[in-house]
């Protein structure tokens, strides 16, 4: 018996019908066609799944989709403003905190909602606070990097 | 030829659709029509197959088809040795188990449906009968007459016996003013790329065309085996890896589901997709590195290395898809930068009915390094000596080059290094650790009843794998520049470093190129992305292919200019007369001159070329670790502190893609240390099934690196190029244990085995307290 839902997904309502089990990583990517949530895992310690609910990142291979009816979800694909990518994505991508890119999207939106939470950021507190995350190609130290000189900026405006 | 890309840190050109979530991933495919595939696989290590009941399963809505070997005919052979080393007891898998399993998670049944969870669904409602038998797990006993045979035709599980040998060990060991036995084990862990593994097929019906995309790092290998083993001409069967979540050798060998899933997709007449859970991939994936060693040195009173002596099992797991590639190179690399006048090394290679073991980063070198490289520490303490000094005064010096170990290497060839300044290392990694400031700070450390340990290794990698690979270039009409290769990337960054070499050779701006890969066809021959091998080869052809595009393009220019070709020169996508700046054609004007009808007598059409770069041999790289650690021995808990290296893995194509390199590489050498174990229990079940439980480094287990590079070129490639893939994972279980038993030398703890999770460490601690 399937379920209807209505999400606003990267700022558009979007409605769907879904069958109770189904997870909101799935939604994701089977039924909107937003393939930038990637699953690495089944026991949800990869994070690679991970999206903004409400502001909040959550691993979305943890949630069903029937959980996220009402709620606003930021993907991957939501963050750029057109061409402009966001700064997050920017500095990964200066810092060279990518290498096959499959982690990648995660990462973002972990750092994206730690950016915006925490003030004090420092590298031990930035290394504790992404540690949902696993990536096997950079060896996390730029990925700090690119969360620090974020923060770093942001200390300086 | 100027350098303007080749040595710059240039930004990598994949990271803006990737950053963006827009990389297309092998589970990012959707065909119509696509069926979904799930496995039944086996519960049992050891088992012969008695009857495959389908008929609960086939009742599941949605189901298509549940095969098993019987149905497979010639597609469920065994698959060819793809190296079939002198002496190997082979053993291959094939698409389905053909009558008996030999491990718990080898694939019996694959179930076709309309959705994935129908498959998964069914796939539990398949009931299999087993006759099972005792498994061998144990890596030592398994040669023993007693034990339970794996594949019932190979005896003593021996999958190989090789010995390697140079001067006269025996004697020279009789001789040594110190001789000294060691035991050394290391564990299994395994590569685990973050995307699984995947396959998809479609078979055209009409054209007999087979089109199938796979997250392989060796699309070329995969289209010949389906070829083979589906009875298909290679030119009709097309592979293409879409982007790649990683790989590190667990992406390398071509799997059962490669095959079965086109099969499978031939079968049904339409497109097929199968994409691995994790669990199946713990299960399933290949795995590395379990290995003991006993070996035997004999040294004088300085600590030089007379003599080394060294006999060793490993590990191959259930199959062999890769012949003894793996221990072999762990004999290859056990000499390191080291001058040893006697040498013998043993390996009795056994299969176990445990997943197979194939190529991880480093592919038996982590092992090699760890033995020479806890040997030196066990000389430098039982001399009374600095380890570091002990090291210096056996370091291969600058001018032995090219230098002959005396080894071979597991295509056959000698274990030669060609070039390199192995000193050089030591000395700038000593001096960027201010070696002598830690030492005293450990004095301090000490005094204060802290446990800080400095720990040092040196380590030879065996990159640049021949014997060859290819690449294209192209000039377009528009001046676009498609280069492609036969190698896809998972990671690596072949998109940016493969622009830098052709931006320089072709003489064009790094924007106008475009690096295609990962397609077979795109290019007629591949071998892979392994080894830490195709910027060495991938890059040199490349230059070939550049360079004779060039080549071309001055021709055709000078008929243009009416000038002779010495009197023109490129830049930037033009070329011009030398001294007459004003006067020059674009790129775009010679390419559509050397398309037209027109164009210069005796060319043919276009500005293409693909050519192949073969190497004489392997390339060697070197370099030098240090690391710090603290350790608190009420826990066996390590905080590793400080890491500095020094590392030659001759020109660098792009910096930032090597440190990039490194540091990937030395988050995975940090688990094979201190947290990563693939453990099976003596019923053949795997105990780390899942990442709960499969320990990986997080964020927070990474910590500050620091890094010089020194550039000696490899002699045997234009470039100059050496590969870096595996150099940071190689020594760091040396350098790791290295540094926890400098730490614990106060209490007499002997570090034998990596790696070291808090509770083994802690166990080790407290037997030396006992002992004391
Ligand atoms: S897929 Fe691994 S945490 Fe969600
Ligand atoms: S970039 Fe490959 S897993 Fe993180």
């Amino acid at each position: 018996m399937n379920v209807p839902i209505s999400i606003k997904v990267n700022g558009v309502e979007r409605q769907a019908e879904v069958e109770p089990r189904t997870l909101l990583a799935s939604l994701l990517r089977e039924t909107l066609c937003l393939t930038g949530t990637h699953i690495g895992c089944d026991t949800a310690q990869c994070g690679c799944c991970t999206v903004l609910v409400d502001g909040d990142a959550v691993k979305s291979c943890t949630m069903l989709a029937v959980q996220a009816d009402g709620c606003s979800v930021t993907t991957i694909e939501g963050l750029a403003q057109g061409e402009e990518l966001h700064p997050v994505q920017k500095s990964f991508h200066d810092c060279h905190a990518l290498q096959c890119g499959y982690c990648t999207p995660g990462f973002i939106m972990s750092s994206v909602e730690l950016l915006e939470k925490y003030r004090d950021l420092d590298e031990g507190r930035v290394r504790e606070l992404l540690e949902g995350n696993l990536c096997r190609c950079t060896g996390y130290n730029n990925i700090v990097q690119a969360v620090l000189s974020l923060a770093a900026e942001r200390g300086r405006t | 030829m100027s350098t303007k890309w080749f040595g710059a840190a240039i930004p990598r050109r994949q990271d803006a659709r990737l950053v963006r979530g827009e990389g297309r991933f092998l589970d990012d495919i959707v065909l119509p029509r696509m069926a979904h595939v799930a496995f039944v696989r086996s519960l049992h290590p050891n088992a012969a197959l008695g009857a495959i009941d389908a008929a609960t399963a086939m009742q599941v809505p949605g189901v298509l088809e549940v095969v098993s070997h019987a149905d497979l005919g010639e597609a469920g052979r065994p698959f060819l040795q793809l190296l079939p080393h002198h002496g190997l007891a082979s053993a291959t898998w094939s698409a389905l188990a053909p009558g008996r399993v030999c491990f718990a998670g080898e694939a019996i049944a694959a179930v076709a449906a309309e959705s994935f969870a129908a498959a998964q669904l069914a796939a539990e409602a398949v009931a299999v009968e087993y006759r099972t038998s005792a498994p061998i797990i144990d890596l030592e006993s398994a040669q023993r007459p007693d034990s339970p045979l794996v594949h019932p035709d190979i005896p003593r599980n021996l999958a190989m016996h090789m010995v390697e040998q140079c001067g006269d060990v025996e004697a020279a060991l009789r001789s040594a003013p110190h001789r000294l036995k060691e035991r050394f084990r290391i564990t299994r862990g395994g590569g685990m790329p973050l995307e699984p593994r995947g396959v998809i097929a479609d078979y055209d019906l009409n054209r007999r065309e087979l089109t199938v995309w796979s997250s392989t790092q060796e699309p070329h290998t995969v289209r010949n085996t389906i070829a083979t083993m589906l009875g298909l001409q290679r030119h009709m069967v097309r592979v293409i890896a879409p982007d790649t979540g990683g790989g590190f050798g667990t992406k390398i060998n071509v799997y059962p589901e490669e095959i079965l899933v086109p099969w499978l997709a031939m079968r049904l007449g339409r497109p097929v997709k199968w994409v691995e859970t994790r669990s199946e991939h713990m299960l399933s994936a290949t795995q590395e590195r379990e290995q003991i060693h006993d070996i035997e040195v004999g040294f004088d009173e300085s600590g030089r290395l007379l003599a080394l002596k060294n006999v060793f099992y490993h590990d191959m797991g259930a199959y062999a898809p890769r012949g003894g590639a793996v221990p072999h190179n762990t004999s290859a690399a056990l000499i390191g930068p080291y001058r040893i006048p006697n040498v013998r090394s043993e390996i009795a290679a056994v299969y176990t009915n445990t997943a197979t073991v194939s190529a991880y980063r480093g592919a038996g070198q982590p092992q090699g390094v760890f033995v020479i490289e806890r040997a030196m520490d066990r000389i430098a303490a039982h001399l009374g000596r600095d380890p570091a000094e002990v090291r210096r005064v056996n370091t291969i010096l600058s001018d032995a080059f090219p230098y002959d170990t005396g080894l071979t290497n597991l295509l056959g060839g000698a274990v030669e290094y060609e070039s390199g300044d192995f000193l050089g290392t030591l000395d700038k990694a000593l001096e960027l650790a201010d070696y002598a400031g830690l030492r005293a700070r450990q004095v301090e450390a000490r005094k204060a009843g802290r446990y800080f340990g400095i720990g040092i290794a040196n380590y030879v990698e065996l990159p640049g794998r021949g014997p060859w690979a290819g690449g294209g270039v192209r000039v377009e009409h528009d001046g676009s520049v498609p280069v492609y290769t036969g190698a896809p990337s998972q990671g690596q960054g072949h998109e940016t470093t493969m622009a830098q070499i052709c931006a320089d050779q072709l003489g064009v701006s790094i924007d106008r190129i475009k690096v295609l890969a990962g397609d077979t066809a795109l290019i007629a021959h591949g071998i892979g992305t392994f080894a830490s091998r195709f910027g060495v080869l991938g890059g040199n052809a490349v230059r070939l292919s550049a360079l004779e595009v060039k080549e071309k393009i001055l021709r055709i220019a000078g008929e243009m200019l009416e000038t002779s070709v010495a009197d023109l020169e490129i830049e930037d996508g033009k070329v011009s007369i030398v001294g007459v700046p004003d006067k020059s054609l674009s790129f775009e004007a010679v390419a559509r001159k050397a398309l037209r009808a027109a164009g210069p007598d005796g060319e043919e059409p276009g500005l293409e070329a693909t050519r192949y770069f073969k190497t004489s041999n392997i390339t060697y790289s070197n370099g030098t670790h240090i690391a710090t650690v603290e350790v608190e021995p009420a826990t066996g808990q390590v905080q590793v502190l400080k890491y500095f290296l020094a590392h030659d893995c001759g020109r660098v194509i792009n910096p930032m893609i090597v440190e990039g390199q490194i540091m990937g590489g030395i988050a995975c050498g940090i688990g094979n240390a201190l947290l990563e174990e693939h453990a099976y229990n003596s019923e053949g079940q795997l105990q780390t099934g899942s990442f709960m439980d499969y320990a990986m480094p997080r964020a927070a287990d990474m910590l500050e690196i620091h890094m010089v590079h020194q550039e000696t070129p490899s002699t045997l490639n234009p470039l100059g190029i050496k590969g870096v893939g595996e150099a940071g994972t190689i020594p760091v279980p040396a350098v790791i244990c290295s540094a926890i038993e400098d730490a614990l030398r106060p209490l007499g703890v002997k570090i034998n085995e990596a790696p070291l999770p808090p509770f083994r460490l802690w166990k080790l601690i407290r037997a030396a307290a006992k002992a004391a």
